[in-house]
């Protein structure tokens, strides 16, 4: 499922990250890449998602998160 | 002499770390050709100067950007000693990305690993010793704000000039960075958290419409506080052309000096320390406020809720603090303007901080408006505030691509640092040196301008008529006429350059005949004006649609002399300040004339 879609306080797991190479080495740089655990902290409309991943609080747009791919972490 | 240069992402601390290090010898500038910032300073250690390079923020070594691209090419010329890597303890399986990336070359290194103190309020603990072992290069637990820890980090430094330590651990392949760090860390970290919970107050800062107005109150805040802060030395300022002056005057008249210098000497000098000291007061004030905000990770939050708005202007959604700042003073804002990490995006940040009229505009604007429209002033300083909206949109549409490229800006994916106690010596530390370094250069920019103005303010008799600028104004009137001002409005457009509250004191020494040009322009500000006869006698020689159009002229001319010091400072760039300068002078005048010719047709 897409990452602008994931519901507050559960775990994902980052498939992918979209086709942007600017944007997937920018989110790499951050901690983002595939196989990521990530928390969603908040996901508010018209604001950027908040997410706990390697112990840090990331902020990512809509719009990129739109991009993002992840699926529950059971 | 050595050198060493900081690597590390944006809020590793690393100009904190710069800053405590160098302290006030510090020289800033640019990476030839690029809009890159530079900073380089320097610290003694046993006699021994040692040349300090902060490398420009960036998140990777990929050369992606052009500040990456300057840092990669910094460190593969060799032209550092030693390398101070930085990383997060508090976030060590993260922060480590840039370690990671820096294996791939070979050059001298050692590991800070700062917020010691935020990673054990966590509960976290990190082994040194495995890590240094399994890296083959010092590494340091450090809290970059507390001042009391860089004996010993200059030790480790020293030694590590003289030792050249190199990575030992494999270099890390492009792309698997993470397992790198976690084959590195493993055993080394006791504990990482597994779950976030917003606390409530982050919930509110953080909340789309609350996190907004609470931002704009905690900003409005932030330059009251900064005024108390600044007030004292405003205050011990404000009395030096007050007890000055009349000495001065004194002396100069009992020894028959000519009234040009007795000037220059009575007037001048007291006045022009007096505003490099409110000045730099100010700015005290300011960045005292901003690196408190700063350092307990309040101001992520304001990029956070703002970024959305803000990105349409190409700018970071922290632009939004200096912005605010700059309805009180221009000063503040470009002052303040350094939270903005990125110089392009900086510089754009100050030219829009440019567009909001400040407070000294907005204790003249209603005033004025109230002599010619009445209760119709509201309608002009609403009337204001929609056009400062569309100089915004303006600027950021003229200067945007040049100063903030399309393609560099993505999308938001920021870092929001927990929030944490505050340093209050390395704040203070930090705002002092930034006050004096700017009070050292402000007096030479505003004593050189001061005398422009003076020269043309100045009149043997005292009579407004035998000034310079009487004469410029009344022979190019015909011409300024086109742009809805006359001789008497266009004086005081040109000394609003120089302090908005001149603009009450020109026009008082011109139809009031009260006061010399030269006092209504330097001491309106130390000593006021009473505007009782010009609130009689303006509107009977100057028209309606000229009174409109010198209103907006005034409101969005370039911001005063010393805001113009500030931003130049804080850019370091001349060709910019003047671009700038230039723009907004150009801009005000055409407006002047679109409102004037508009408005003769209606009033």
């Amino acid at each position: 499922m897409r990452l602008s879609k994931a519901v507050e306080g559960q775990k994902y797991v980052l498939i992918s990250v979209g086709r942007n190479n600017h944007f997937i080495r920018r989110a790499g740089s951050m901690g983002l890449v595939p196989d990521t655990e990530l928390q969603i902290v908040r996901n508010q409309a018209k604001m950027p998602i908040l997410l706990f991943a390697r112990d840090t609080l990331i902020a990512v747009n809509q719009k990129d998160a739109a991009e993002i791919e992840v699926k529950e972490n059971a | 002499m050595h050198k060493i240069a900081l690597l590390g992402q944006p809020n590793s601390g690393k100009s904190t770390l710069f800053n405590a290090l160098t302290g006030s010898h510090q020289h800033v500038g640019n990476w030839p050709g690029k809009t890159v910032e530079r900073c380089e300073g320097s610290y003694k250690y046993q006699g021994e100067a040692i040349s300090v390079v902060d490398l420009p923020g960036s998140y990777s070594l990929t050369a992606d950007s052009e500040e990456e691209k300057v840092t990669r090419d910094y460190i593969t010329q060799g032209d550092a000693d030693l390398i101070l890597v930085m990383a997060d303890s508090s976030q060590l399986s993260r922060s480590l990305y840039m370690l990671a990336d820096f294996s791939k070359m070979k050059a001298p290194a050692i590991l800070v690993l700062n917020m010691e103190d935020v990673a054990k309020s966590q509960g976290k603990q990190v082994d040194v010793t495995i890590l240094e072992e399994r890296l083959g290069i010092p590494v340091i637990s450090f809290v970059a704000a507390d001042l009391k820890r860089y004996d010993k980090l200059k030790d480790v430094i020293h030694d590590a000039l003289l030792s050249a330590p190199r990575l030992k651990a494999p270099k890390c392949e492009d792309g698997k960075e993470f397992s790198w760090i976690s084959e590195i860390l493993s055993g080394v970290v006791t504990q990482t958290q597994k779950t976030y919970t917003l606390s409530k107050l982050d919930r509110m800062a953080t909340e789309r419409i609350s996190g907004k107005i609470f931002a704009i109150v905690v900003m409005l805040l932030a330059f009251a506080c900064s005024m108390i802060v600044a007030m004292p030395l405003m205050g011990i300022g404000a009395m030096i052309p007050q007890i000055l002056t009349p000495l001065l005057q004194n002396a100069m008249d009992s020894l028959h000096v000519h009234s040009f210098l007795a000037d220059i000497v009575s007037v001048l000098i007291p006045n022009t320390v007096y505003f490099a000291f409110s000045m730099s007061g100010f700015v005290f004030g300011v960045n005292f406020v901003f690196a408190f905000l700063e350092d307990i990770g309040y101001i992520a939050r304001v990029a956070y809720v703002f970024d959305g708005l803000m990105s349409k202007l190409g700018v970071q959604g922290k632009s939004i603090c200096p912005m605010i700042m700059g309805f009180g003073c221009t000063i503040g804002g470009a002052a303040g303007a350094r939270v903005i990490d990125n110089y392009g995006q900086r510089l754009l940040t100050i030219a829009l901080t440019w567009a909001v009229p400040c407070a000294a505009i907005w204790s003249v604007i209603p005033v004025l408006a109230a002599y010619f429209f009445g209760s119709g002033a509201i309608v002009v300083v609403l009337g204001i505030l929609v056009y400062m909206m569309l100089m915004i949109f303006i600027i950021s549409k003229v200067f945007g691509k040049r100063l903030s490229p399309i393609e560099n800006r993505t999308g938001l994916i920021m870092e929001l640092p927990p929030y944490h106690k505050p340093h209050w010596k390395n704040i203070l530390y930090i705002a002092w040196i930034r006050a004096i370094d700017i009070f050292k250069r402000a007096l030479k920019t505003i004593f050189l301008i001061s005398l422009i103005v003076y020269l043309l303010t100045f009149s043997r008799s005292g009579n407004v008529e035998n000034s310079l600028l009487y004469h410029i104004g009344t022979f190019i009137e015909p011409v300024t006429r086109f742009f809805g001002m006359g001789w008497q409005t266009f004086m005081a457009f040109v000394s609003s350059a120089f302090a908005k509250e001149a603009v009450l004191g020109v026009l008082n020494a011109v139809f009031a005949g009260e006061g010399s040009l030269i006092a209504g322009t330097f001491e309106a500000k130390s000593f006021g004006v009473d505007s009782s006869v010009l609130a009689a006698v303006m509107p009977t020689v100057i028209s309606k649609a000229e009174a409109l159009a010198f209103l907006f002229a005034v409101s969005f001319n370039v911001p005063c002399v010393m805001a113009l010091s500030t931003t130049y400072r804080e850019t370091h760039s001349l060709k910019w300040t003047l671009r700038l300068a230039l723009f907004f002078t150009g801009t005000a005048l055409i407006l002047s004339c679109i409102i004037y010719h508009v408005a003769e047709i209606f009033l």
